[in-house]
This record gives structure tokens, C-alpha cells and sequence, in this order.
């Protein structure tokens, strides 16, 4: 994207910038764009491609058991919400990505369709283990403790890795982790925006933090020669 | 120590800002020393690490624009995947608010996502004492800390993925409990209200909620049908009537933003 609008603006580099930033504004504009609506159904696609259909399930069960008025009718949804709940969070912890999973490289981009959810579910697996312990004979009210504890156990197991003792801060592919070198892509926005060339860039790079304003002058350098050395065709 | 105990829902909720501080303090050394050489690396590939990778970069920097004073990009730029969702404006608003008073920093970046987890797990967990037996206050409380590492990871990133939706979404199921559990006409509607323009707001807020509304529903119905007789059906027209005037600054957004602009975003 950020090769395609530096090159966009050096075509228009021979008009004026109030010209197009008024053509800019007289573009029209919609009550709902069509656009919207295509967005949210690449939202739904996504959500039910990871797994929104075992969010699901899990709902109509937790649907039924908090609107239920006696607790003992809730003793066979109790229990097949908990068979649910550990399912979803065994697939949960895949999404994860703890060994490199090959099941899902992305693991954040599988769980952030199911974020709204994550309270919920632990609100529910958290009902389902009281129910079990309150509904269990005598000799195995421990199990739902050792599954708890077990619970917690593989959840420190997967935060663990991204507190470094010898190295504070080694986790690097932690998404939006950093926000201190990010003015490049901020940058693009400003060609975007005013469709000015190398010319905005300097305009911006005024405002910038000094310490990285020679690396994002070197950056930018370097773009606008690949560019200008690249043909035209290539453009999108 | 008594009222420790009587109030384990605070406790929780301050273990669960701790832990996330900790991460925040331990993780802040690699910050200000990234070589240019990985500099190149993230601008260029950027969808070779995950789908935050763009999005969170933009719009935090977008959001830091808006705290040193630009505001040109607020007319007519759609700020995600190409439709407008309000949680990014809302969050560049919280974050230039937070930048005033901190300054622009790390810390107060963060500070945003942060809050709106913490404020999700304290009302969850106040919503279990109010609800349920004490022994899930604890039990929740326990499952919540650590979680899904996912589910910890999420916390973090203010921009993209969003975890501060269950806020909005627990506060709507408050109304639905109130809607449930009275027996007068006027407080079920009231609550039908909560729940119905809180929805629609966190529809605006992120379009992932659907999932959510759909749980909604089937709570709903089976509601209606288990209490026949003593709940209004009136609540069918009620709720979308609210979620309609949550979801209102869609509509006042989506006007604003033009069609070319959202595809330029994308090519």
C-alpha cells in the first residue's frame, strides 16, 4: 500500500495541492456505503471460520441454564456445557500458538474473532467446574479443584513466555507492542491525506520525534529511488 | 481483612491490573532500541506477522496525531477495514485525552486497552457476586487472572483487537438480567432498554459483537417461552427500537466517509 501511494502522488506531483484536496472533498458521499455492508459480512465469514460456531453452542447452553428458575434442572445442561467449555478451550489453547502450532499461525487473528466472548466463557467454565463441585459425590469434589488448578497452571505455562528474566522485553511479535517507530506508516497516511509528495513528508517529519527523524529520512530516500528506478506498469 | 473478603471482587480486579503492569514494566526494554534493519523489516512485510500488524500501527499513530493536534484525518478517512467502526474513534479520542495529561508515551498508549480489560473483568466479577454464589467470584477470578494467554495478549493491543467490547457487552447483559428477573411491566421494559441501545452502541463500537447478539436472541426467546404469560412480548419491539438508537452514529459516520476513500485504503 505504501509503495502505491508514494507512487500515486509522484504522478500527481505537477498539480496544485489546493486543487487536490478540493477534489478530494467533492468526491460523493454516501448515507451507508456499499462498502460497509461487505465489510461485515468479511466479518462474519472470519468469525465462523474460527470457531464462532462452538461460541455458539456454548451461548444456547449458557442461554438456557441463566434462564432457568430451579438450579437442579440445570444438572444435564451443567454437564454438557463443561464437555462443551473444555472442547472450546482445548481449541482455545491451540489458537494459542504455545509450540508453534501448525494449526494456526495466526493465533491472535483466530482468538480476535472471539474476543467479545472470552469473559463469557470463562464466566461459564467457571459455573460448570462450581456445578460440578457442588454436584459431585463425596470422593471426587477434588476433581474440579485439580482441573481448575490445572487450568491455571497452563495458563501461567502460556503468559510465561512472554516475561524474559536475562532479557526484559525479548517478546517482540507482540501486535501494537511498540508504538515508538510507527511514523512511517503514519506518514503514508499523510500522503494519503494531502497528497503531497515528498514535500508532506518533510512537512511531517518536522513534527516528528528527532531521535528517529534521520531513519525515517533515510527510509523515505531510499523509497523515493526505488520508485523513480521502477517502471511504471507496476504500479496497482 | 474482613472486608477484604467481603469484597473479593475488588481483589481480583487489582491482582488482574498488577499482573498487566508487571508485563507492561518488564517488557519495556526493547522498546527505544530497535536497529533500522527490523525498522525496514515491519514496514515492509507487514502482513508476515499477523493481521495487527498494519492496522495497529495506523491508527496508533494516527492516534498520536490527533493528541499533538491534527485533526484533518477525523473528516473523511475510514479508520478499519474500510467501514466505520466507532471503536477506533472512540479509543484516538481516549488517547489523546490520556497524552494531555501523561504526555505521549508508552505508558499512556497502553494505558487505554489496560483500563477497558480491567473494567471488563471488575464488572463481570460484580456481576457474578450480585448474580451468583461467591465461590464463582472466586473461581472467575482465579480463571480471569491468567486466562487464555490470548486472552492476555488481547489486553494489550487497544487498536484492533477489540477486547474492550466485552464491556459494553456485560453492561448490556445487565439489562437483559433486569429484563428477566422483575415482574414489572416498566422495569422489564427498562431493562430491555439498557440492553438495546448498549448492543447497538457496541455493534457500532465493533462489528465482531454479532456473535454476541445472536446469544442475545436465543437468550431472549427461551426467556419469552420459559415465562410465558408473565413477561410482555412488547420487548420484541422495544429491543430493536433501542439497538437502533445505539447503533445511530453508524449511520452518522458511514455518511461521512466516502466510498473512494475506503477503497484507496485497500489497494
Amino acid at each position: 500500500m505504501m509503495v502505491s501511494l508514494v507512487h500515486d502522488t509522484l504522478d500527481h506531483e505537477d498539480e496544485d495541492e489546493n486543487d487536490s484536496m478540493q477534489k478530494t472533498a467533492a468526491e460523493p458521499k454516501y448515507f451507508i456505503g456499499y462498502y460497509k455492508m461487505i465489510t461485515q459480512m468479511f466479518y462474519f465469514r472470519n468469525a465462523f471460520l474460527n470457531g464462532a460456531f462452538l461460541l455458539l453452542l456454548v451461548a444456547v447452553a449458557s442461554a438456557f441454564f441463566l434462564n432457568s428458575e430451579n438450579e437442579n434442572d440445570t444438572r444435564v445442561i451443567g454437564w454438557s456445557a463443561f464437555a462443551l467449555a473444555v472442547f472450546y478451550i482445548f481449541v482455545v489453547f491451540l489458537l494459542a500458538d504455545f509450540f508453534d502450532a501448525p494449526l494456526s499461525p495466526h493465533h491472535v487473528k483466530g482468538c480476535r474473532y472471539l474476543a467479545p466472548a472470552f469473559p463469557f466463557m470463562l464466566l461459564w467454565l467457571g459455573v460448570a467446574l462450581g456445578q460440578l463441585r457442588l454436584q459431585m459425590k463425596k470422593h471426587y469434589r477434588l476433581l474440579p479443584v485439580v482441573v481448575l488448578i490445572a487450568l491455571f497452571a497452563l495458563g501461567l505455562f502460556g503468559v510465561a513466555p512472554y516475561f524474559s528474566y536475562d532479557q526484559p522485553g525479548e517478546y517482540r511479535d507482540l501486535p501494537g507492542f511498540s508504538y515508538r517507530t510507527l511514523t512511517i506508516t503514519s506518514a503514508d497516511y499523510f500522503l494519503f491525506l494531502s497528497d503531497s509528495g515528498e514535500e508532506g513528508l518533510r512537512h511531517y517529519l518536522a513534527g516528528c520525534d528527532p531521535a528517529y527523524r534521520d531513519e525515517i529520512d533515510q527510509e523515505i530516500k531510499r523509497l523515493l529511488t526505488d520508485l523513480a528506478a521502477a517502471p511504471e506498469s507496476d504500479a496497482p | 481483612m474482613r472486608g477484604i473478603l467481603k469484597f473479593p471482587a475488588w481483589a481480583w480486579a487489582a491482582s488482574f491490573l498488577l499482573l498487566r503492569l508487571l508485563f507492561l514494566v518488564a517488557n519495556n526494554g526493547y522498546i527505544f532500541d530497535l536497529d533500522e534493519q527490523e525498522i525496514s523489516t515491519w514496514l515492509i512485510d507487514r502482513d508476515s506477522h499477523n493481521v495487527y500488524f498494519s492496522e495497529e500501527f495506523t491508527t496508533t499513530s494516527l492516534a498520536r496525531e490527533l493528541a499533538r493536534g491534527n485533526k484533518q484525518f477525523l473528516d473523511g478517512i475510514s479508520l478499519s477495514h474500510g467501514g466505520v467502526t466507532g471503536g477506533e474513534y472512540l479509543q484516538f479520542l481516549l488517547y489523546a485525552g490520556v497524552a494531555r495529561v501523561l504526555g505521549d508515551s508508552y505508558y499512556a498508549m497502553k494505558s487505554v486497552p489496560i483500563l477497558f480489560s480491567t473494567l471488563t473483568a471488575l464488572a463481570m466479577l460484580l456481576l457474578v457476586q450480585v448474580c451468583l454464589r461467591p465461590l464463582y467470584v472466586h473461581l472467575l477470578g482465579l480463571l480471569l487472572l491468567v486466562g487464555f494467554p490470548s486472552f492476555f495478549l488481547s489486553g494489550f493491543s487497544g487498536m484492533g483487537n477489540h477486547m474492550e467490547m466485552g464491556l459494553f457487552l456485560i453492561i448490556s447483559f445487565i439489562g437483559l438480567i433486569i429484563w428477566r428477573r422483575s415482574s414489572n411491566v416498566k422495569r422489564q421494559m427498562l431493562g430491555a432498554v439498557i440492553a438495546g441501545v448498549v448492543a447497538g452502541l457496541s455493534y457500532f463500537y465493533n462489528f465482531l459483537t454479532f456473535v454476541y447478539l445472536l446469544w442475545l436472541a436465543g437468550f431472549m426467546l427461551i426467556g419469552l417461552v420459559q415465562r410465558k404469560g408473565r413477561i410482555k412480548w412488547l420487548v420484541l419491539v422495544v429491543f430493536p427500537l433501542a439497538f437502533t438508537v445505539g447503533y445511530l452514529p453508524y449511520f452518522y459516520l458511514s455518511g461521512k466517509v466516502s466510498v473512494e476513500m475506503t477503497n484507496a485504503r485497500y489497494h
